[in-house]
């Protein structure tokens, strides 16, 4: 699995004055060597090198960070060159075959399989990157800096601390511990609920949102319903097929964005087949694709995105909604775009589906917390029905396993420790 | 190989351990030697005379289901049987029986002397043999014993309990031996160090033995057996017994005043004693010290026998001097006058660091080497049993060269005993507890028989009426479960209805003739009750169990490459390449290794399985 090397563009998407590409894996320095006109530099000393690229020689700085003290644990290698985005991408491209273009966090992800990382920290630098409220960088840095892992291990203790009791009715006679009944729990299991409930209050709420890309032939009328969901003419917008090069977002609801791009053209060449490849690359970060097709000549367009919802444009044209042979089982709406028809109901659907809500480590961390809320009311119900204590203790085991793995470790055994600390026991 | 041996196993020690070890080996065909220094000492309780109690009742339980020996010999001994926990649910109930002392020793002598393919030598083992394997590492040869000098063999067993290194503590006395008036085993643990293994000490205690004729029982609380005991055997035909009884008295705050003023006499606190002992089962003097708030401790005083005027005041254990012994007893309710017929001492004893064992109970990388019991820093007769089964089992199957058998967590308590016997080094003498179990819903004494009868079948550790017996009660439990579920009373299934916490199954006996024309034992009944109740909790353990089953039991093939799997850590490397496990869940347990560690460890296993072309 980890025996590949991985490259990325670890600086910010677009022009700019300069540019890093990041190489980690057994073939990073090999594969960065093979471009360079001199020998590597020395280990983590910079050394300015000259970059032969598309029959140049340019001017690189270059970083050797051997593993395993490296972010990644693994050998790394960094180019800082100007930032024009062709460059990168060719300077990716020449890294093939020994180094592949990495997935979305994989630095970090081998930088915790390496154990440079803890699951929590990693996950706090994915998290800081994905912030985008204030709220958000908040609970980023408190992930980082221990807080969240502080309150879930002090609601572990309160578990353990009641399940040292519950054991201590188990696994010892009545004679030797007294007699434990849920009285002797229920009240403490009660308030670990609130606790936790106000943990999870605490989390930054469920983003709405994401990006969301429309999908359609050329001249199926994206540009026109961006432009009347954006309200205002941000597009230009003609009936020549293949006036939209660019791929341009407008905010159509709470965090959603719609990202137009260029349409399908069968046949395409040229610059249109440049413009296309750019769309599907910035296509990689949208969370869903939404399917315009031109209610007058309808033809389903090919998408590898999951598809939220179709749009049949051109409603004004014709006086039945159109059969249109081949759409997937999602919502369907039928619009005339500069006419306002039918929009509100698909803005209303847009803010609804948040853009199909984008996976967050909070998302993560909340599902873990209700997994735990969930256990701690079923071991609250079975002592209220009294439906025995073992039974209870099994659902405080599910409730701990759940908060474990919010740190994402494995239930250590702690409870006899606590049974001991507290009761006088052996008879 | 066919060099040639003497005996296939060489059991060293014949107490709890050391005698299903050797039953069990020799059962399965092998040519045992069962080497103790006194013959009549086999199956000796050196503490309490009882068997069984909660969780460890379990453990009884397994060992009859896999053919041993302890549950029969506790139904052909016992004097006073009781259920515990019956308030509780049927996870946590467990069977407890007290034996009469000699009674127990003599039975299982007897059945270890008179079993066919056991030799018993009187002597004591100083030394293991030990030569080269084809692979390189070190494999055991046999035994030296003191009188009759080597025994060649393909697989020792080490179950020396309290006697390795063994040295006895009462005040300011102090003396070698293993156990009061025998000695210790002191050229073997001397040998042990030689081959370099690492040892490390720990302690244990038992009370005075007092002089029933001298008790004053009359003012003191009664604890009678169950009106209907249960045996602790699957094979016992039934229990004709005629139940002694127990009495309960209490320490006061002058027994407290007296231990705290003379605590500074006992070894431990003198520093004398560096094992260290259980906190689940303290000396008088721990308890006093530690929990000085209390008034008062419960003392449970109990028949060692019929015929013998020793009574064992259960809570009094103690290495306090004689004196001050018989001092504090008489503070104690109903002991005024009470004659001591021996004194209380502490015994402090060498195990070997568990972090040496491996799952099928082999030691370290000595091929053929096996320990079970005490030395394993276990405490507690079943517990010892437990492991002289799976011990003699293994032993067994690596003298016939065949796979070694390896429970898991989720398929019994001497699963989860042997497991955490590999986790960690033990601090204290290691107890079992139900809470250890994370299985506990379905690892219940009542099912103990159906939960191993695979095994036992596999191994032909049952005969064929035993094997049949189980058979039909599965299909019995299984035929109620069936007609539970398929079943309806008014438009709810019967087994809906039995999960309500006021239904059990006589209620639905009553509701369904053909639930009651099923006939089903009342101890079957309880079963299906059980598995009705934990169905949800079950079902989820299972789950949970097979992903465990999938990564754990993953075997590690026995020639794996650490070097050849790419970042892994030097340390991890190092500390793989020594230990060998035999699964990826024992590499799991190997301190210093990590889950990143281990990520890259399977990854490796799985393009090995790729390659081979299936999964594992």
């Amino acid at each position: 699995m980890l025996d590949d090397t991985i490259h990325a563009v670890a600086s910010p998407p677009g022009r700019a004055e300069r540019g890093v590409i990041r190489v980690s894996g057994p073939a990073a320095c090999a594969a960065v060597a093979a471009l360079l006109a001199e020998p590597l530099p020395r280990a983590r000393a910079a050394g300015v090198h000259t970059l032969r690229i598309l029959g140049a020689s340019l001017p690189v700085l270059v970083l050797v960070m051997p593993g395993p003290r490296s972010f990644t644990g693994e050998d790394v290698v960094e180019l800082h060159l100007p930032g024009a985005p062709l460059l990168l991408a060719e300077v990716g491209a020449a890294l093939a075959p020994a180094a592949r273009p990495a997935l979305p966090g994989e630095f970090t992800r081998r930088a915790y399989q390496h154990g440079r990382l803890s699951l929590l920290e990693a996950e706090g630098v994915l998290a800081a990157i994905q912030a985008s409220t204030e709220a958000e960088r908040r609970a980023a840095a408190a992930y980082q800096h221990g807080g969240l892992a502080e309150a879930v291990t002090a609601l572990r203790m309160a578990i353990q601390d009641l399940r040292a009791v519950l054991e201590s009715g188990l696994d010892f006679t009545a004679e030797e511990t007294g007699a434990v009944d849920p009285g002797d729990w229920l009240p403490g299991l009660r308030a670990v609920r609130q606790r936790l409930a106000g943990l999870r209050a605490g989390l930054p709420a469920a983003r709405p949102g994401g990006e969301v890309l429309l999908v359609g032939y050329a001249n199926a009328g994206k540009s026109s319903l961006c432009n009347a969901l954006g309200g205002g003419p941000a597009h230009l917008v003609s009936p020549v097929p293949g006036t939209t090069r660019d791929v341009l977002g407008v905010a159509v609801a709470e965090g959603v964005v719609l990202l137009d791009g260029p349409g399908e053209i069968e046949g395409a060449g040229g610059v249109e087949a440049e413009a296309l490849a750019l769309r599907d690359r910035l296509a990689g970060r949208a969370q869903g694709a939404i399917l315009v097709v031109d209610g007058v000549r309808p033809r389903v367009p090919p998408t590898a995105l999951p598809v939220l919802a179709v749009v049949v444009t051109k409603r004004d044209l014709l006086r039945e909604p159109p059969e249109v042979p081949g759409l997937p089982a999602v919502p369907r709406f039928d619009v005339c775009a500069p006419r306002g028809d039918g929009l509100e109901p698909l803005r209303a659907f847009l803010a609804a589906c948040g853009g199909g809500a984008p996976e967050t480590v909070f998302t993560r961390v909340r599902d873990h917390l209700d997994g735990a809320d969930a256990a701690l009311a079923r071991a609250e119900a079975a002592g209220s029905a009294g439906l025995g204590d073992e039974v209870a203790a099994a659902e405080l085991a599910l409730a701990l396993e759940a908060l474990d793995q919010v740190h994402g470790r494995s239930s250590p055994e702690g409870v006899l420790d606590r049974v001991f600390a507290r009761f006088c026991l052996g008879k | 190989m066919h060099e040639t041996s003497d005996f296939d196993v060489v059991v060293v020690g014949g107490g709890h351990a050391g005698a299903e070890a050797a039953l069990a080996a020799a059962r399965m065909g092998c040519r045992v030697a069962c080497v103790v220094l006194d013959p009549a000492a086999i199956g000796r309780m050196s503490c309490n005379p009882a068997i069984g109690g909660i969780a460890k009742g379990q453990l009884v339980r397994e060992i009859d289901a896999l053919g041993g020996e302890m549950g029969l010999c506790t139904d052909a001994t016992g004097i006073q049987f009781r259920m515990l926990n019956t308030r509780k649910g049927p996870a946590v109930r467990s069977p407890r029986a007290q034996c009469d002392r000699h009674a127990y020793n003599a039975a299982m002598a007897r059945r270890v002397l008179a079993q066919p393919g056991v030799t018993v030598f009187a002597d004591e083992a100083v030394d293991l043999l030990c030569a080269g394997t084809p692979a390189g590492g070190p494999r055991v040869a046999g035994v030296v014993l003191r009188g009759a000098g080597a025994l060649a063999a393909r697989t020792v067993v080490l179950t020396t309990g309290t006697f390795l290194g063994g040295r006895l503590f009462a005040g300011s006395w102090e003396e070698s031996g293993g156990r009061m008036g025998e000695r210790g085993a002191h050229a073997l643990a001397a040998a042990l160090r030689r081959l370099g293994l690492r040892l490390a000490r720990l302690k244990t205690g038992t009370p005075p033995r007092l002089d029933r004729d001298t008790i004053d029982f009359a003012r003191l609380q009664e604890q009678p057996g169950d009106p209907e005991p249960v045996p602790f055997s699957f094979r016992s035909p039934g229990l004709r017994v005629q139940q002694v009884v127990c009495h309960l008295t209490r320490t006061t705050s002058a027994t407290h005043h007296w231990i705290a003023e003379h605590a500074h006499l006992s070894p431990m606190y003198q520093g004398r004693i560096q094992g260290v002992g259980p906190r689940y089962c303290p000396s008088v003097e721990d308890k006093v010290m530690r929990f000085a708030e209390r008034d008062h401790h419960l003392v449970f005083l109990e028949p060692e026998g019929r015929d013998t005027r020793e009574i064992y005041p259960n809570g009094l254990s103690t290495s306090l001097p004689p004196a001050v012994q018989e001092r504090f007893l008489r503070t104690i309710p109903g002991l005024e006058q009470v004659a001591v017929l021996r004194h209380g001492y502490a015994v402090e004893y060498d195990h070997l660091c568990t972090d040496q064992l491996r799952a099928d109970l082999q030691v370290g990388e000595i091929a053929g080497l096996f320990a079970a019991g005490q030395i394993n820093g276990t405490s507690g007769y079943e517990e010892a049993a437990g492991q002289g089964l799976v011990a003699g089992i293994n032993a067994a199957l690596h003298a016939r060269g065949e796979e070694p058998l390896l429970l898991d967590r989720a398929s019994s308590y001497l699963g989860v005993m042997i497991d955490d016997l590999c986790r960690v080094n033990p601090r204290e003498p290691y107890r079992m507890f139900t809470s250890r179990a994370e299985f506990r819903l379905e690892l219940r004494s009542d099912n103990a028989d159906r939960r191993l009868a695979p095994v036992a079948r596999r191994l032909g550790l049952l005969d064929a009426a035993a094997l049949g017996r189980v058979e039909a009660k599965e299909q019995r439990v299984r035929a109620a479960l069936r007609y539970l579920d398929a079943t309806r009373h008014e438009g709810a299934t019967l087994k809906s209805r039995l999960r309500r916490p006021d239904v059990d199954a006589a209620a639905i006996a009553a509701l369904a003739p053909g639930f009651a024309a099923l006939g089903l034992s009342p101890d079957e009944l309880a079963e299906v009750e059980a598995e009705v109740k934990y169905e949800g909790y079950i079902q989820r353990a299972r789950m949970e169990a097979e992903r465990l089953r999938r990564l754990e039991g993953k075997r590690i093939p026995r020639g794996f490459a650490y070097g050849g799997v790419p970042s892994l850590s030097a340390e991890a490397r190092e500390k793989l390449a020594l230990r060998r496990p035999l699964t990826l869940g024992e590499a799991m347990r190997v301190p210093g290794v990590t889950p990143a560690d281990l990520n890259l460890v399977l990854a490796v296993l799985a393009r090995g399985d790729a390659a081979a072309g299936g999964p594992a």
